[in-house]
């Protein structure tokens, strides 16, 4: 049996094959069952033990007890392993015995990628609970898991899952040499690694997608998307991804067709807002003033009229103080998280205005800028996104409205230029067709 | 993926349109400047076919690989050196002109210098990308600013001041022979398709132009709306007094909803980024073209990492640009931009035909192998 199984699953480091044999009695059987998707103790419990301890003829306890049933048809043997059953092989005959364990209810609720009516659980710190919530929504015996151990000293298990048939072979191979080269002490968490293994330090944007998200996982898996489950870490990494990927949210799949397609629409408007409004803030009300319709620049410029100082500073002025606002509600305890928020939000807000250190527009523009980085819905995104509108405040200072375009324009040219593990990063893939092919193959020799 | 030769063919449309050709056709609207835009398409629908179908006998591979089949190192050195010279050319002069154009209409106060070096150093830094990166950053630029061209051309020709009368009475002065600049500036329009002499490199080997009929028609329509919808605005007359025609033409336009009134501000957006396009496609194909003069080039059009003679050739395009630009007046410019039009049509009918030569000479060896 395991010989045949071995051809017909993928080579999967959590797919355990055994063979037992009593020095006593001289029986064998084989074993055979995924270990996240078993409760391995039900395992111990009724075939190895009482099989080690020859309490009474093995094949009697098979017979007796209702667990096990007798498989006939090899080809049901695929499906049974995957859905959490133990296969065993004694004297030829083939039982398969019901060990399936679901650890939904060990997972944790979802922290930071959160829906309304998806999956609320996410994977968990512990590998076995993630693999087993992985495998149970991935029932492919393509799916393929490796293991791996990164950090001389902490010796974190590693592990890597992809689609065998699907996963892009030279993505893979780079990833495993990216995972080889590592050499690191301790590494805690998925975010260390994100940075370890993305292939420029000084970029603006991420090329490895951190979730927390079965479903995102199990749609990424069958995209052909290589997947890394940390030992001890409640985030899984995605790779390669687009920058489209960033901006797609798992809900996306699961409400209304049409709102879905305008929440896309309104993501990148948001993602435009809160990049640029700032620069455009200081460019339009420091140079070209005249820009707006005649009332709407009377009413910008009237609002301004008590505050002292250029446009920057007052952008300045708010911007570090929403920045304060945002590290300071992460870094407290979650009891006085809203005191925070009120003080800085509604009380300090509504006080600067009124003291004239800080223009009314500026109030609105902030909290929009700050509210429109949070509907990306992935976070390592609105991270890196909350860094981009810094440069374009610094080239609107300096050149205006023009500055804000081309710093713009640099952000576009940068993004095209990036590759996330071999794979175009920014691109607008088209209706594609094989028979066609795609650009860059010719000269690919 | 004839998407992407759609774009090349359009950015080049596109800019030039909007920066110093209205200027020169109007000059000439009661001489030939009609009968050169009637006269265009027929012309570089020809050369267009010539090209592509000469192209196509080549796949995968750009000029300078072309030329290096059936010349010597040497001959293949100058045709390129020449060749990046007035592609160079090309993108310097667009992105000098736009930074006159902020620096008149958008940031009087800025000092154009500093203006003009930001722009150079965007340009040259996107220019030294990777030719797939530049075709993404074409198609993204491009398909941004579409839609905003047709609105502004929309709202112009809707504008209560156009006046048809004035249009049909330059309209009637089709009789006239074209001249050599009008004509020069018309058909430069539809030379989009010499992009495809770098590009060619990175479509997929069975690739087939498509709708290629097409491409000389649309361009057609934007030529006519851009020459006749600012005569339309601006009277027959006074059309001749501005440089910058467009922008002129944008600025008669207002919104009557929305932030913004004036239409010029959002035409200024879109050109920068149709601009800054142009510049860069024009040299990414300089630094490829003048690469393959340097030994040891590896000819790679998705490669990792810029290597260092891309950047070293930026650098010199950029200093070039900037120090010739220090000493050329507006003026100057203008002039400089007439007589780079006239060279150049005769330059790109002498490339396209000898490219069209060497097809049908590849093609008849082929067909000899074949026979013997």
């Amino acid at each position: 049996m395991l010989e045949r199984l071995k051809i017909i699953l993928s080579p999967s480091e959590d797919l355990i094959q055994k063979e037992l044999k009593h020095p006593i009695s001289k029986q064998t059987i084989e074993l055979a069952f995924y270990l996240p998707l078993v409760d391995e103790a039900k395992v111990h419990q009724f075939v190895t033990v009482p099989f080690s301890k020859n309490e009474y003829p093995i094949s009697s306890l098979f017979q007796s007890n209702s667990n096990f049933y007798i498989v006939e048809d090899p080809a049901s043997w695929v499906d049974l392993i995957l859905r959490g059953q133990a296969l065993i092989e004694h004297q030829n005959v083939i039982y398969a015995f019901d060990a399936m364990h679901y650890k939904y209810n060990d997972a944790p609720v979802t922290q930071v990628e959160s829906t309304i009516r998806g999956p609320q659980h996410s994977i968990s710190e512990d590998p076995i609970i993630a693999l087993n919530l992985i495998r149970n929504a991935y029932m492919s015996p393509e799916l393929t898991i490796d293991q791996r151990q990164v950090g001389t000293i902490s010796q974190t298990s590693l592990y890597i899952l992809y689609d065998q048939r699907k996963s892009n072979q030279d993505t893979l191979k780079l990833v495993m040499n990216k995972i080889e080269a590592i050499h690191l002490d301790l590494i805690n968490s998925t975010g260390e690694l994100e940075r370890l293994l993305s292939s420029k330090k000084y970029q603006l944007f991420p090329t490895l997608l951190m979730t927390e998200r079965v479903d995102r996982i199990s749609r990424a898996l069958s995209l052909g998307k290589i997947v890394l489950v940390l030992k001890g870490s409640q985030y899984a990494l995605i790779l390669p991804v687009t920058f489209f990927d960033f901006i797609h949210a798992v809900e996306d799949h699961y409400e209304s067709f049409w709102m879905t397609r305008l929440l896309i629409v309104f993501r990148y408007i948001a993602l435009f807002i809160t990049v640029s409004l700032p620069g455009l803030y200081i460019a339009v009300l420091s140079y070209n003033p005249e820009i707006f319709r005649l009332q709407l620049a009377f009413s910008l410029v009237a609002s301004r009229s008590v505050v002292p100082y250029p446009s920057f500073i007052e952008v300045f002025i708010m911007l570090i103080m929403i920045e304060m606002l945002l590290e300071s509600s992460i870094r407290i305890p979650r009891f006085i998280g809203p005191a925070s928020t009120t003080v800085g939000g509604l009380i300090l807000g509504s006080a600067i205005q009124q003291a004239g250190l800080v223009s009314s527009v500026m109030i609105i523009v902030t909290s929009l800028m700050a509210i429109s980085n949070f509907v990306l819905p992935v976070y390592s995104m609105t991270l890196a996104v909350r860094f981009l509108k810094y440069p374009i405040i610094f080239i609107a200072i300096f050149f205006g409205l023009s500055g804000v375009c081309v710093g713009l324009y640099f952000y576009i040219v940068y993004l095209c230029n990036m590759r996330s593990f071999g794979e175009y990063y920014f691109r607008i893939r088209g209706k594609f067709t094989p028979q066609e092919g795609d650009i860059g193959q010719a000269g690919a020799r | 993926m004839n998407r992407y030769f759609f774009y090349n063919y359009f950015i080049v449309c596109f800019t030039n349109l909007m920066l110093l050709i209205p200027y020169f056709l109007t000059a000439d609207r009661y001489g030939g400047a009609v009968m050169s835009i009637v006269l265009s398409p027929i012309f570089g629908y020809i050369f267009l076919y010539m090209f592509t179908s000469s192209l196509s006998k080549f796949p995968g591979k750009a000029l300078p690989e072309i030329f290096s089949l059936f010349y010597p190192k040497w001959i293949v050195n100058i045709v390129m050196v020449y060749k990046a010279v007035l592609i160079g050319i090309a993108g310097a002069l667009v992105i000098s002109t736009y930074a006159v154009i902020i620096t008149s209409f958008l940031n009087p106060n800025a000092n154009q210098y500093v203006m003009l070096m930001l722009l150079l150093i965007v340009c040259a830094y996107a220019a030294t990308r990777s030719t797939v990166s530049i075709a993404f950053i074409l198609e993204i630029s491009l398909l941004l600013s579409l839609p905003v061209i047709a609105f502004v051309m929309y709202k112009t020709i809707n504008n209560p001041l156009m006046n048809w009368d004035a249009i049909h009475v330059i309209a009637n002065h089709v009789d006239h022979m074209p001249t050599l600049l009008s004509f020069a500036c018309a058909s430069f329009v539809f030379t989009g398709y010499l992009n495809m002499g770098l590009f060619n490199r990175i479509l997929p080997p069975n690739f087939k132009f498509k709708y290629i009929w097409s491409y000389p028609i649309i361009a057609f329509i934007v030529l006519v709306i851009t020459f006749f919808v600012p005569i339309g605005i601006h009277g027959t007359e006074t059309v001749s007094q501005y440089i910058f025609l467009w922008s002129a033409t944008a600025d008669s336009t207002r919104m009557m909803y929305g932030f913004i009134e004036r239409m010029l501000f959002v035409f200024l957006i879109v050109l920068i980024n149709i601009s800054l396009t142009f510049t860069m496609v024009g040299w990414h194909m300089v630094i490829e073209y003048i690469r393959t003069i340097i030994p040891n080039n590896v000819v790679n059009p998705d490669e990792k990492k810029a290597p260092l003679r891309s950047y070293i050739i930026a650098g010199c395009i950029i200093i070039i640009t900037f120090v010739t630009m220090l000493k050329v007046t507006d003026d100057l410019m203008l002039k400089f931009t007439a007589y780079f039009l006239i060279f150049r049509l005769f330059s790109e009918t002498l490339t396209t035909t000898w490219i069209f030569i060497l097809s049908r000479k590849k093609v008849r060896k082929y067909e000899k192998e074949a026979a013997s």
